[in-house]
């Protein structure tokens, strides 16, 4: 579904991405990790064809993301984009409306279809009772479940989400996620999400890419990635009591995903304060 | 109600306001009118309707046929372009601020009609020198704006509003230096810059007709993908919207028709900024309604604009230009007001 190979992309005279070859699948949740300013919008911005690589390519449903027209590649591949949408006058339903736009022609007359898919949308994520509602009388997480809507009327195969829930608070966030992942399964769907937040990632995601200083450090299935951390203290996690070994991803609470440490997170220290790395993983700790 | 539907009613009623409003214009001046006998006289022009025997005398019908009508016509295409340009260029640019004289087009006409008037080539290609002038470099204005504006292929909505108001303020300083300059100029050039539509024939008005013909389906045609742009540009490219090619064909056909409105008119400021927003106001955000009512409630602007102008101190007339912006302004400030999310947060 998406092939990745020799990918780089520069930009000020620094490599954000750096000869990244990956090859996904179709079906699944993907997860792309990695530490600030490693590249993972970059990546994200490099498949949905937004932005042009400078080396080697990436091909979307076999086929040259750059050659795709635009249009037709909206009804294949949707985005969820950090930012909320704008406080606009436009309705809920009018802006998830506008997720049909690649099938619409000018009046939006002749796409029968989809506004029962609208519709069906809209009462997934709970939008039915706001759906006359503007947008400037929503808050940002609403606003953000309207992005989401609409880009589940676009009906893709393909969802990328670039760290959707950076502006959510933790219950949203989670919310959000279990949206995205029930919609993802029921539809055979494919979705790659930038996430910042490790735990959310690991217990989403069927699969990982670790991002590092523009290059792909890792690449496994979700559990793998996942280690306990280091001797508790050495590494700023101290005082949590560690499982002896991993739990598995559909039985254990969520607090022994807090506890859990990715040993690509580890790996990415080498490149950042590892204190940095622990506080993300505290303060949600903390949290939750 | 379907779009379709909501498009026909709201144009049907806003058609109706001008030509009410081009009646009351013909029946005002200095020669009064009853609105009755305005009516009569132009049924009276169209075949197989109008009454056999005319109450009227030839006297009347020549006031309102050429004198009236052209000027009034005019007026109304005048403010059609406007309204249009300025819905294109909010559309495209989301800032409240933006209106069709954002890119400079307007100081590039006045640069270009000064020109002429300061060399003393009014006439050097008959009566439409100056129209051309000022038409050629306002185009060459924006298009020295885009070239400013662009980097990477790309054009950012902050840098092209910025290139345009340093044009303005350049070739603004041009003008000023060139009615410094001239003596018994002063005067023509002036009433150039602040607008109007006297001494203006049923010429003028054929002459912008085909522009404004043009513009409109062009503009129109963008009117979903704009609606897409009011959620932001990476919104409506991930929807399959071509957003630079939107920016750059929407804001050279607004330009295209303003630089025709200017090019007969004159520059009338406030007319593109403030009958988009008003429409906003009472339509909603969608574009596709915005763009079509725009034309006609630009129409309906200058025409009440004009009529107030030629009589409000008649004998003298006064600048239509002014009289835009006396209005114009104090509006436009009320509308920010009016605002709850404030200044750019809401403007789609």
């Amino acid at each position: 579904m998406i092939e990745a190979s020799g990918l780089s992309i520069a930009a000020g005279g620094r490599r954000i991405l750096d000869n990244i070859t990956f090859r996904l699948e179709s079906g699944g949740l993907y997860g792309v990790i990695g530490p600030n300013g490693a590249g993972k919008s970059t990546l994200l911005a490099a498949i949905s064809g937004v932005r042009r690589s400078d080396e080697g390519s990436v091909r979307l449903f076999g086929r040259s993301v750059a050659s795709w027209p635009r249009r037709a590649l909206a009804r294949r591949l949707a985005v969820l984009q950090q930012e909320p949408l704008p406080r606009t006058a436009f309705t809920v339903r009018e802006v998830v409306l506008m997720g049909r736009y690649p099938y619409q022609n000018w009046f939006g007359g002749s796409d029968g279809e989809g506004e029962a898919l609208v519709e069906r949308v809209l009462e997934t994520l709970g939008l039915k009772e706001h759906a006359e509602r503007r947008l400037d009388t929503l808050s940002g997480g609403e606003r953000q479940r309207v992005a989401l809507a609409k880009a589940m009327a676009q009906d893709p195969e393909l969802l990328l989400l670039d760290e959707p829930t950076t502006y959510l608070d933790i219950g949203y966030q989670i919310h959000l996620l279990d949206l995205v992942r029930e919609w993802q399964r029921s539809g055979g769907r494919t979705v790659v999400a930038v996430l910042h937040d490790l735990n959310l990632a690991a217990q989403y995601c069927d699969r990982l890419l670790v991002l590092r200083e523009g290059r792909l450090a890792a690449g496994r299935p979700a559990p793998a990635l996942l280690q306990p951390a280091g001797p508790p203290g050495a590494r700023g996690g101290g005082g949590v009591p560690r499982p002896a070994s991993l739990p598995s991803r559909r039985t254990s609470s969520r607090s022994q995903y807090c506890a859990a440490r990715f040993r690509s997170c580890s790996t990415a220290t080498t490149v950042r304060p590892p204190d940095r790395c622990h506080s993300r993983t505290r303060s949600s700790r903390w949290i939750w | 109600m379907k779009l379709p539907l909501r498009i026909a009613t709201w144009s049907g009623a806003a058609l109706l306001l001008l030509a009410l409003s081009v009646v009351w214009s013909l029946s005002v001046g200095s020669a009064g009118m009853p609105v009755a006998r305005v009516w009569s006289i132009l049924l009276h022009q169209l075949p197989f309707i109008g009454s056999a025997e005319p109450d009227w005398t030839p006297m009347e019908e020549a006031i309102i046929m050429q004198v009236r009508l052209s000027r009034v016509v005019l007026a109304m295409l005048v403010g059609a372009c406007l309204g249009m340009a300025g819905a294109g260029f909010q559309g495209v640019l989301r800032n409240p601020l933006a209106d069709p004289f954002t890119l400079g087009v307007a100081s590039g006409s006045s640069v270009g009609a000064a020109l002429v008037m300061t060399l003393g080539l009014q006439t050097a290609i008959g009566m439409w020198t100056v129209p051309a002038a000022a038409f050629l470099s306002g185009l060459l204005t924006v298009l020295a704006v885009f070239l400013l504006a662009r980097s990477n292929g790309q054009m950012a909505v902050e840098t092209l509003i910025l290139s345009g108001i340093i044009m303005q303020a350049f070739l603004g300083a041009f003008v000023s230096l060139m009615i410094s300059m001239s003596e018994d100029e002063v005067n023509q050039i002036l009433y150039w810059v602040l607008g109007s539509l006297s001494k203006r024939t049923w010429d003028h008005a054929l002459l912008i007709l085909p522009l404004a013909i043009a513009g409109l389906p062009v503009i129109a045609a963008f009117a979903s993908a704009m609606n897409l742009m009011a959620l932001g540009e990476r919104h409506a490219a991930h929807l399959g919207v071509h957003v630079e090619r939107t920016k750059l064909i929407v804001l050279l056909a607004s330009t295209l028709v303003t630089a025709a409105a200017v090019s007969v008119s004159g520059v009338i400021g406030f007319v593109g900024l403030v009958v988009p927003h008003l429409i906003r106001l009472i339509v909603g955000p969608d574009y596709r309604l915005i763009v079509p009512l725009s034309v006609i409630g630009g129409g309906i602007y200058v025409v009440w604009a004009d009529t107030l102008a030629r009589t409000a101190l008649s004998p003298k007339e006064i600048p239509l230009g002014v009289l835009t912006a006396l209005v114009g302004a104090p509006f436009f400030a009320w509308l920010l007001k009016r605002r709850k999310a404030g200044l750019g947060r809401e403007d789609a």
